[in-house]
C-alpha cells in the first residue's frame, strides 16, 4: 500500500516541477525571444556547410547573414557554385547571371623533368623548404612538390602524382583559392574556365640556365610571340606570357614551342575525371 | 655542456696552421659582397657596375635604424650588382667584384687617444655587426645606461678563430675603448674548462680594471639575453636586447673589430674563419668578407671525399648552406664540412614524449611540444609556449631520439608568427606566404613573454 502511494506522490511532485518548469521556460521564450530573419535560417540550408571561410567571412552561418544584410556579395560562395547562387537568389528574390567558373592551374611543368639542386633533409613542407636556399629545385621559381597545396586543401581535390606535380581533381574542387593561398612560390593560378592556352613556367631566368635545369622551361625564344595571329603574347623577362583577353585558344603556339613550355588545358569536368 | 663537436686536429695545431692574409691573397680573385650582413635593411649601393673601388672603400649605405654599412675587401672593380645567393639561405642583392691585384686601399685614418665621440663616430661609419647580426653601435644605445661591457669568449667557433695569442691584446684593447665609450666596467666571460685561454688573457691585462668571469656553459651568440640574466638577475624580455639590463655584450670579433676600425680606421673587410670537418687542411683561414665558401675550403686543401654538407657557424645551431657559392660575411666565423657518410638521413619518428629536449633546453622552454604544434600549423600555440624565447642552440635536435627536427620546426614556427604579425598587409589574409626573412625583421613578433633563464 505504501509503495504505491510513495510512487504517486512523487510522481506528483517530478511532474508538477516539470509543469512549472515548463510554464517557466514557455514565458521565459517568448519575452527573451530573439528576433531572427527567417531569410538567414533559409539561406544557411542552401549552403555547402563546409565552413572553409573562401569567402571571407566566419563560416556559412556569418556569410548567410551578410548576406541577407545585403553586405555580401550573392555569389561570394565560391564552393557551392552556380546553383548555390541561383537558390539564394531565389530566395531573396534577385535575379543572378551565371558566371564562368574558375580552377587554378599549376603554372609550372617541371617536377622530376627540373634537376634537384639540393639533397634536402628535414620538414617535409615546400614553405620549409623554400626558407631554405630558393628550394631544393635546380630552379628558384618553379614547383617545390612537397604538397603544401594538398595539405591546405579542405576538400582533397589535389594530389601529387607521379611526376612530382601537383594534380587538381575537378570533380572535387570547389575553387575556394586556399591551395593558391598557401603555395610559396605562387606556382598555383586561378584561371577562367574558357581560357584553356597557358606558359606552364614562371621562370625569370635566362635561357641557357633554364635549359640546363629544367626540360620543359620557357627560354624566352619568341617563337610564340611570332607565331601569334593575335598579337596575344609578349615576352618579357625571358618569360612569354599570354594575354587572354587576346587569346582565341587557336593552339599554334603549342604546336610550336621548342619547349612544350605552353599547353592546351583541359578544363572540362569530364575530361579530368 | 657540448656546444661544439671536437674536431680532429686540436686548438693549437690548428692555429699554428693558420694562413696570414698575405698567402690568403692568392685566392680572393672574385668576391660577392651582401648588401645586407646584418639584421635590418638592405643597404643601398653607393658605387655602379664598372666602378673601381679600393681596399675599404664604402660601397653600401643605409640610414635605417640599424644599419651597419658595407665596405670594399679587395680592390678592383664592379662587374655586377644582382642576387647572389648569401648564408641566410635566400638570395639578397650582392656587389660583385674583380680583383685588379693591386692591393690598394685607401687612407686608413689611425687614432692613438681616441675620445668618446670620435669611437662612437666610428663604429656608426664602420658598420661592424655583432655575431647576432646586431650592428655593434646599436649595442652600445640602449634606453638604460650601459654600466658593464661583456666580451663573451666561450662561444667556441668565435673563440677558437679569433683568440689567437696575436689577437688577445687587441681584443683587451677593444673592449678597453668600447668601455670608454659607455664609461663602463669590463668583464671577460670564459667557460670554466678554457683554463688555458684564461691565463693568456690574465697575462695580457696587465693590471687592467677588468674582471675574468668563469661559466659553467657555453653562450652562443642568440643566448646573450640569457648570459645577461645569469650575470646580472635582472630578467629580459625575448624583444629587448641585453642593454634592458645596462649590459652591453660582444664577441671576440667584435672586440677585435672595433680595435682594428677604431685604431687603424680599417673597418670590417677581414674575418678569421675556421675552417673543419672534411677538408684536408683544417685550420684558421683569414679571409676578405666576399670571399667564396668554395675558395675558402680550397685554401683549406680542398675537400676530403665527395662533400655531403657545408654548414656555417657550428654543427649544432649553424644553417646548411645550399651551395658551395655562399661568401663570407661579417659574421662567419666558422665552416664545418661534413663529407657525404657522414651526413645524418635518420627519418624522423613519432615523439616519444622522453622529455630529453625539455632537460637540456637553457631556456627551459618545452621544444619538443613546440616542434609539434609547429608541425600541424598552431602557431598561436607556439606563441603560447614562448617559441619567441628559443634561442636556437639546436640542442634538443641533437638529443632527440627519434631525430625529429625540433629546431627547423621552431624556426618555421618563428617564421611564420614574424609573418602573421609583423606584416600588417598578410595579417588579414590566411595566407602564410613563408621564406627566411627573419633577418629583415629585427624586432620580435607582438607576443610578450619573459626568458625563462634559470640556473640549472
Amino acid at each position: 500500500m505504501t509503495g504505491t502511494l510513495l510512487i504517486a506522490q512523487s510522481a506528483m511532485v517530478i511532474g508538477g516541477i516539470g509543469f512549472l518548469v515548463g510554464i517557466v521556460l514557455i514565458w521565459a521564450s517568448i519575452k527573451f525571444a530573439v528576433e531572427t530573419n527567417p531569410l538567414v535560417d533559409e539561406v544557411i540550408e542552401v549552403l555547402p556547410g563546409a565552413n572553409c571561410g573562401a569567402c571571407g567571412y566566419a563560416g556559412c552561418a556569418d556569410f548567410a547573414e551578410k548576406v541577407v544584410e545585403e553586405t555580401a556579395p550573392i555569389d561570394g560562395c565560391p564552393v557551392g557554385g552556380f546553383d548555390v547562387v541561383k537558390e539564394i537568389g531565389a530566395k531573396l528574390g534577385q535575379e543572378v547571371k551565371e558566371a564562368e567558373s574558375i580552377y587554378p592551374f599549376v603554372r609550372c611543368n617541371g617536377g622530376v623533368h627540373c634537376t634537384d639542386k639540393i639533397d634536402y633533409v628535414g620538414i617535409d613542407d615546400c614553405r620549409a623548404v623554400m626558407m631554405i636556399s630558393d628550394g631544393e629545385k635546380g630552379c628558384s621559381y618553379g614547383c617545390v612538390g612537397r604538397g603544401t597545396c594538398v595539405r591546405a586543401c579542405p576538400f582533397g581535390a589535389i594530389t601529387i602524382g607521379d611526376d612530382r606535380l601537383p594534380h587538381i581533381n575537378k570533380n572535387m574542387c570547389k575553387s575556394c583559392g586556399i591551395c593558391v593561398d598557401e603555395c610559396p612560390n605562387d606556382i598555383l593560378v586561378m584561371a577562367n574556365e574558357t581560357e584553356t592556352v597557358h606558359v606552364l613556367c614562371r621562370s625569370n631566368d635566362k635561357g641557357k640556365l633554364v635549359k640546363s635545369v629544367c626540360e620543359f622551361g620557357c627560354i624566352g625564344c619568341r617563337i610564340c610571340a611570332k607565331n601569334c595571329p593575335e598579337d596575344a603574347i609578349t615576352v618579357t623577362g625571358f618569360l612569354a606570357e599570354i594575354d587572354q583577353e587576346k587569346c582565341t585558344n587557336c593552339g599554334l603556339c603549342v604546336d610550336n614551342c621548342p619547349q612544350k613550355t605552353i599547353e592546351m588545358i583541359s578544363t572540362s569536368v569530364e575530361a579530368a575525371a | 655542456m657540448i656546444l661544439c663537436v671536437s674536431d680532429e686536429m686540436t686548438k693549437e695545431e690548428m692555429k699554428n696552421n693558420s694562413k696570414t692574409p698575405k698567402e690568403a691573397e692568392e685566392y680572393r680573385q672574385q668576391v660577392v659582397i651582401p648588401l645586407l650582413q646584418h639584421r635590418g635593411a638592405i643597404c643601398e649601393p653607393l658605387v655602379d657596375v664598372e666602378d673601381n673601388v679600393l681596399i675599404g672603400q664604402k660601397i653600401g649605405e643605409c640610414d635605417n635604424d640599424y644599419a651597419a654599412q658595407v665596405h670594399s675587401s679587395i680592390s678592383g672593380h664592379i662587374i655586377a650588382i644582382e642576387e647572389r645567393p648569401h648564408p641566410s639561405c635566400v638570395k639578397k642583392p650582392s656587389i660583385i667584384i674583380e680583383s685588379n691585384g693591386t692591393n690598394e686601399s685607401i687612407n686608413f685614418k689611425t687614432c692613438t687617444n681616441p675620445s668618446k665621440e670620435y669611437i662612437f663616430d666610428t663604429l656608426q661609419d664602420s658598420g661592424i655587426v655583432e655575431l647576432d647580426g646586431y650592428p655593434v653601435f646599436n649595442t652600445l644605445i640602449s634606453k638604460k645606461i650601459i654600466d658593464t661591457v661583456m666580451v663573451n669568449l666561450t662561444y667556441p667557433s668565435d673563440a677558437n678563430s679569433n683568440c689567437t695569442s696575436d689577437n688577445i691584446p687587441k681584443i683587451i684593447e677593444g673592449m678597453k675603448l668600447l668601455m670608454k665609450a659607455s664609461d663602463a666596467e669590463g668583464v671577460i666571460i670564459i667557460n670554466k674548462t678554457d683554463g688555458q685561454l684564461a691565463s693568456s688573457i690574465r697575462s695580457s691585462l696587465n693590471g687592467d680594471n677588468i674582471k675574468i668571469i668563469n661559466t659553467k656553459r657555453n653562450y652562443i651568440p642568440l643566448m646573450n639575453n640569457l648570459l645577461a640574466h645569469d650575470m646580472t638577475g635582472i630578467r629580459i624580455s625575448n624583444r629587448d636586447t641585453p642593454g634592458y639590463a645596462g649590459v652591453m655584450i660582444s664577441s671576440a670579433y667584435g672586440a677585435l673589430a672595433v680595435s682594428k676600425a677604431v685604431l687603424e680606421g680599417i673597418p670590417p673587410i677581414e674575418v678569421n674563419v675556421t675552417v673543419s670537418g672534411a677538408v684536408k687542411n683544417p685550420m684558421i683561414n683569414t679571409v676578405s668578407i666576399g670571399t667564396s665558401f668554395k675558395d675558402v675550403i680550397q685554401s683549406s686543401g680542398g675537400y676530403l671525399g665527395e662533400p655531403g654538407k657545408i654548414i656555417m657557424n657550428g654543427i649544432l645551431s649553424g644553417t646548411a648552406q645550399a651551395t658551395d657559392e655562399v661568401p663570407v660575411i661579417k659574421s662567419t666565423t666558422e665552416i664545418t664540412v661534413q663529407s657525404i657518410d657522414e651526413v645524418v638521413r635518420d627519418k624522423p619518428g613519432p615523439c616519444i614524449h622522453c622529455a630529453r629536449c625539455v632537460d637540456v633546453c637553457p631556456v627551459n622552454i618545452l621544444p619538443g611540444r613546440i616542434a609539434s604544434f609547429s608541425d600541424i600549423g598552431r602557431y598561436d600555440e607556439c606563441s603560447k609556449l614562448h617559441v619567441n624565447s628559443c634561442v636556437e642552440c639546436g640542442l634538443c635536435d641533437y638529443v632527440c631520439p627519434s631525430s625529429r627536427h625540433i629546431l627547423q620546426l621552431i624556426r618555421f614556427a618563428r617564421t611564420a608568427l614574424i609573418r602573421l604579425f609583423n606584416i600588417p598587409e598578410e595579417k588579414e589574409s590566411p595566407n602564410l606566404k613563408l621564406g627566411c626573412e627573419s633577418c629583415e625583421t629585427p624586432c620580435d613578433t607582438g607576443t610578450s613573454s619573459v626568458t625563462e633563464g634559470g640556473k640549472k
